[in-house]
């Protein structure tokens, strides 16, 4: 398998709070848990926004190419940028 | 590979960083609340196009994940814009879909649509489908609170003069049937949520967090319904006749029915989910009320059949996808909802079912009870998961059998009632304080009591465990009697303890018999009697459910032969016990005694029979497979992976570990069915005469009366398992003597196995030829048939087992 500091970087990521806007303008908030080459990403406690609408949708599987923007939780964030 | 040096990594990482903190206040559309509340959450940075550079580095085929993330779980996890699988999907079919607004005002026939509807989604709940997928598809269900007269006034005033359709129509008709159907699913579901049953396997609990109006009373609904049936009577038909509609008659008819329906069903469930058991007469009452209502006669009136396709659909009434707004984690599954045929033909099933338990408050017997129990299992329309629950709530709950007697005392009477021990065993303790010495409490009966006690004390699970199981569905009853099975064993072996130091008590002379002294044994010739049931029905289920191939049937019947051939010696050896002369001279109250001994004789003598007649078919079918083996007409299957002794070791592995009967080994099952020196034209007739003694045994059966087999409430269903039997007895035998007739009419081609394999590798028209030679090796007619050799065939024809009459006995015919 590849190991390229931009994979560890990736990496680092896993298990963090996770944001996916989707093609048909859903937004998807939960537990990042996986990738593959394809960006097919799969988070755990989801919970779906559809404008007003909130759901529950537990462990979902968000194929790469439906995904439009992906927001990872910022633990860096530096106090110059709030 | 190359690796971008570490400072231009950096500065991209954070170029990339700064960017999504940039714009990261432009992500949430400032219109939307639900996403502003994100805001509390972390910031976010945005990394699509680091994505994008770093799954590019990936190889095929590499994840990256978290190493507790296994491939199993994302298996499980659900597709997004799968349409099958995203339940929150937009498909361009719901585009267009105008919300549905249940505040018009609809037309009777219309209401009628609805309430046939919900009663469609009530059944198909009742089926085991999920409440989404049933009655919460149901907007008036989901708004039921609504349908209130100001709301209506205020909203569409002009409507109503318009239509001059009444309000009352929806807002009482239909509201007051909604709220009977919430009621009968709250009652419904407070018994099913007792775990009775299997939840998601028998029956769906879940209410996704939706109210059905639990807090709604049932007497209100009640009155509703009343209020509805007086209106439609005085003025809601009066305004359906005049609108001069086609089969108004029929319309008022069927809303009359429909609610008058509802009503009935609900009170009996009112009645019958009653804490204390005894209101199951007003329950019965109702229940046949419900019953009469969806007889087919359709000459008095009010019925539900002759108005199934009366109703004109409400469109969007109903929403299937309402299961997206619900919380749920798995995908809806595709269901199909019953016809309304379907519905009724349940309903009236069910119905009678729970007219059935209602009877048997009146409790005759444990024997009687217990044999309920058994036949309402077997039942061939399988009782609903609710019927199922309820019995188990009426027999046993709060330690009460029936919500009356207590285990005690159902213990005491199926031991008496089977092997009529001394009276002195079961004597109460306060019956021993007011004995015949009256200050003095005899020291032996004190001893005698104290063991009693240790003996029910250690068969209350199992009995009650097994009472339990026979309200599971079938394929969990056999998984459950296996896991028992050694709880019953250990019972025994306490029981023949306790026994043996009750005999030493009482001084109990044993019976002279060809095996020595025999002693009565009583409460562990009884548990032993009930665990040789299990046994049997064990293997009996494993023909019902479909688990034996077969090949195997052989092995299985004949291992069913020698467990009930066990039975009937240890029923035998029962009846000499309990009709011991001795016994009558020693005890007081003859008549007593007498009654229960002739009880208990004559349920021995119909068990003797009964068990006599299983084994009787069993032997015939494991004969006639051997035989038609023999003559080549059946052929198992030659399995490469398959070794026979392990599987005969596996089918009865659950018999290993139990200290009796003595468990038959594979050698023993090969020796006793090889039957070298039989021929297989006699071991058909031995087959022959099986089936015929076991017909007779049967119609015997059939002539004895309910009380004294004890099947008083289940005995429509025993007669009709025995007649079911007797049909399977008919059929084979009438199959074999046709089988038998080919042997000495029809040419008999013998093949040797040599010529076999020849013909095998042959064309047809070879094969044909092959026979056309051979008739002159045709046995002569009054010569028995030396069939000796395994290679003879019956021409042509393949032994067919059908199981059509009976699921634990099939009828063997050759085709």
């Amino acid at each position: 398998m590849t190991d390229t500091p931009k994979i560890r970087q990736l990496r680092s990521y896993l298990n963090l709070r996770s944001r996916i806007t989707v093609s048909d303008s859903r937004i998807f908030f939960g537990t990042f848990m996986c990738i593959d080459k394809y960006k097919n990403i799969i988070l755990a406690q989801t919970e779906e926004y559809r404008e007003a609408e909130k759901r529950f949708v537990g462990l979902v599987m968000i194929p790469g190419k439906h995904i439009i923007k992906i927001e990872i939780e910022d633990l860096e964030l530096s106090p110059e940028y709030i | 590979m190359t690796f971008p040096g570490d400072s231009l990594q950096k500065e991209l990482v954070e170029t990339t960083q700064a960017l999504s903190k940039l714009d990261i206040d432009e992500v949430p559309p400032q219109n939307n609340a639900e996403i502003q509340d994100l805001q509390l959450e972390p910031q976010f940075k945005d990394i699509t196009a680091f994505l994008d550079e770093v799954t590019d580095e990936f190889k095929i085929g590499q994840l990256v994940h978290l190493e507790s993330f296994g491939l199993y779980d994302a298996m499980s996890s659900i597709e997004i814009m799968d349409p099958k699988m995203d339940s929150g999907m937009i498909l361009d079919s719901d585009l267009n879909k105008k919300p549905f607004d249940i505040k018009t005002l609809i037309r009777p026939e219309q209401v009628l649509w609805v309430m046939d509807r919900l009663f469609i989604c009530e059944m198909s709940w009742h089926s085991g489908h999920s409440l989404s997928q049933t009655l919460f598809t149901c907007m008036y269900l989901l708004h039921v609170m609504e349908l209130e007269p100001e709301l209506f006034s205020n909203n569409s005033s002009d409507d109503i003069n318009q239509n001059l359709i009444p309000i009352e129509f929806v807002i009482l008709i239909l509201k007051s049937y909604v709220l009977g159907i919430a009621k009968c699913c709250q009652l419904v579901w407070d018994e099913m949520t007792k775990g009775h049953v299997y939840e998601e396997e028998d029956f769906a609990t879940n209410k996704y967090g939706i109210s059905i109006y639990e807090d709604f009373p049932n007497s209100q609904a009640l009155k509703l319904l009343d209020d509805a049936e007086t209106w439609l009577v005085h003025h809601g038909s009066n305004w359906i006749r005049q609108t001069g509609m086609d089969k108004s008659e029929d319309i008022i008819r069927a809303l009359q029915s429909r609610l008058l329906l509802r009503k009935s069903f609900l009170l009996a469930l009112m009645h019958m989910t009653q804490p204390i058991r005894q209101q199951y007469s007003q329950a019965q009452h109702h229940l046949s009320i419900c019953l009469q209502l969806l007889h087919d006669s359709k000459d008095d009136g009010i019925c539900i059949n002759g108005t199934i396709d009366l109703g004109v659909e409400v469109e969007g009434a109903f929403d299937p996808l309402i299961n997206r707004k619900l919380v749920s984690q798995t995908p809806p599954r595709p269901i199909h909802l019953l016809s309304m045929q379907e519905c009724v033909d349940e309903l009236k099933n069910m119905l009678k079912n729970l007219i059935e338990i209602c009877n048997i408050v009146d409790y005759k017997s444990a024997t009687s009870l217990t044999n309920f129990m058994i036949y309402y299992s077997a039942k061939q329309s399988i009782p609903c998961a609710f019927s199922r629950s309820f019995l188990q709530s009426t027999v046993y709950s709060e330690n009460r059998i029936l919500g009356k007697l207590s285990v005690f005392q159902l213990i005491k009477d199926s031991v008496t009632e089977l092997t009529n021990p001394p009276y002195i065993y079961f004597t109460s303790k306060t019956d021993i304080g007011t004995s015949v010495n009256g200050s003095h409490i005899d020291v032996d009966t004190a001893k005698i009591s104290k063991l009693i006690h240790t003996f029910v004390d250690n068969a209350v699970k199992p009995l009650t465990d097994y009472f339990r199981i026979l309200c599971h569905n079938r394929s969990r009853q056999r998984r459950n009697m296996c896991k028992v099975l050694s709880d019953w064993d250990l019972l025994q072996d306490e029981a023949e303890h306790i026994d043996t130091e009750l005999q030493s008590i009482i001084k109990e002379e044993p019976l002279p018999s060809e095996e020595g002294p025999s002693y009565s044994f009583h409460l562990s010739s009884w548990v032993y009697h009930r665990k040789l049931i299990l046994l049997e029905d064990i293997l009996f289920l494993g023909f019902e459910l479909g688990l034996f191939g077969d090949h195997e049937f052989v092995m299985i019947y004949w291992y069913l032969d020698y467990i009930l051939g066990v039975h009937y010696q240890h029923l035998e050896r029962t009846h000499m016990h309990v009709t011991d002369p001795r016994k009558f001279k020693k005890q007081q109250n003859f008549q007593f005694e007498s009654s229960l001994q002739s009880s208990a004789v004559s349920l021995i003598v119909s068990q003797q029979v009964l068990t006599m007649a299983r084994q009787d078919i069993c032997r015939g079918i494991h004969r006639t497979i051997i035989a038609l083996q023999k003559t080549g007409n059946y052929t198992p299957p030659k399995l490469e992976f398959d070794d026979e002794s392990i599987r005969f070791w596996h089918r009865f592995r659950m018999y290993r570990t139990l200290g009796s009967p003595t468990i038959l080994s594979f050698q023993d099952f090969k020796d006793t069915t090889r039957l070298d020196n039989i021929t297989a034209f006699e071991l058909l007739s031995f087959s022959l005469k099986n089936f015929q003694s076991a017909r007779s045994s049967i119609e015997n059966l059939l002539a004895i009366k309910p009380f004294e087999s004890r099947m008083d409430f289940c005995h429509t269903d025993f007669t009709k398992d025995l007649q079911a039997m007797l049909r399977v007895c008919i059929a084979n035998i009438i199959s074999l003597h046709k089988i038998l007739e080919e042997f000495d009419q029809k040419p008999i081609t013998i093949e040797k196995v040599e010529n076999e394999k020849t013909t095998k590798s042959r064309n047809k028209k070879g094969n044909k030829n092959k026979r056309k030679q051979k008739p002159s090796q045709k046995p002569p007619q009054n010569q028995k048939p030396m069939i000796t050799s395994p290679e003879i065939k019956l021409v042509n024809k393949v032994a067919n087992f059908e199981f059509k009459y009976h699921p634990w006995f099939p009828v063997i015919t050759l085709k």
